[in-house]
């Protein structure tokens, strides 16, 4: 599924699904679609929904989701100098490649771009626990610390759903 | 204006970087360690006996940043990046931040803890 694609679909599931964040119910608005069945079509965040990931099952968000992909899709506007220092445009592909990446999350991160032209994709769960993924066209830069233990590597984008798998873990 | 300044820059100045909205984490409130990737190096301007205002007043005329940070040279040194003063002829003061003597390119680690020692001295919000 391309990017632009996964955008709409998000969107539209937006509009039927609503994911109360204060108990793990899910309330459901104008279809009879079954919403787990269809985010399973998707492939996005289907054990997030009934997952215990990160010692709760409510963290997955489709409003945050769509927020992200909101914002990664404006930075198709972002001209050269957009930060104030010569920096240049973020590339369509690597925006495309986001989109997909985050919407396979079963937490939502932050999205940022950054001045050499990639996309910064980080999580903060407090000083010691957080993920920071930089976004290139080949290769995933991530430098990450759970429980203290802290890690820097690059791994070719081709690695993209192992690393999702881990991250989801 | 000094009329000229040292090549060296001494570990007790301060650099400053203008934060645009984009790259502000509103979360915490604070800059994204992304301000601090850039290909051609991480533009910053050096304070060269200059108050704090003075340096957030020239950025801010600028551009429209909803943050300025700043990071002490002994700090940026402590983390084993470089400061480099490359002065413009747009801007006397411009300063830049490699990860290293011979690489320009900041990696993840550095590019946060970079973050983390930096202050915001100007907040939009």
């Amino acid at each position: 599924m391309n990017g632009k694609n996964l955008a709409t679909t998000a969107a539209l599931i937006t509009g039927m699904l609503i994911m109360n964040n204060s108990s793990s119910s899910v309330a459901f608005h104008r279809s009879t679609t079954n919403p787990k069945k269809a985010m399973a079509n998707l492939n996005i965040g289907v054990t997030g929904v009934n997952s215990t990931r990160f010692g709760a099952s409510n963290r997955f968000s489709l409003d945050l989701l769509h927020l992200n992909l909101q914002k990664l899709e404006s930075l198709r506007n972002l001209e050269k100098n957009w930060n104030g220092y010569e920096s240049d445009p973020i590339d369509n592909k690597i925006i495309d490649f986001a989109k997909e990446f985050i919407a396979k999350l079963a937490i939502q991160p932050q999205v940022f771009p950054t001045g050499r032209g990639t996309i910064q994709v980080e999580k903060h769960f407090d000083e010691n626990n957080f993920f920071e993924l930089e976004l290139s066209q080949e290769v995933i830069s991530i430098y990450s610390r759970r429980n203290n233990q802290e890690n820097e590597v690059e791994v070719n984008i081709s690695e993209m759903d192992k690393i999702i798998e881990e991250l989801n873990a | 204006m000094p009329d000229k300044m040292l090549p060296d820059i001494s570990s007790e100045e301060h650099l400053f970087r203008g934060v645009p909205r984009i790259q502000w984490d509103f979360q915490h409130n604070r800059p994204s360690s992304a301000i601090f990737k850039d290909s051609k190096g991480v533009s910053v301007d050096r304070d060269y006996k200059r108050k704090n205002d003075e340096c957030i007043k020239r950025l801010l005329e600028l551009r429209d940043f909803v943050g300025v940070a700043k990071i002490k040279v002994q700090k940026v040194l402590e983390i084993n990046a470089s400061v480099f003063y490359k002065p413009t002829p747009d801007n006397i003061y411009h300063s830049e931040i490699h990860d290293s003597p011979h690489k320009i390119n900041i990696g993840g680690s550095k590019a946060q803890k970079l973050r983390d020692a930096s202050e915001v001295v100007y907040c939009k919000f």
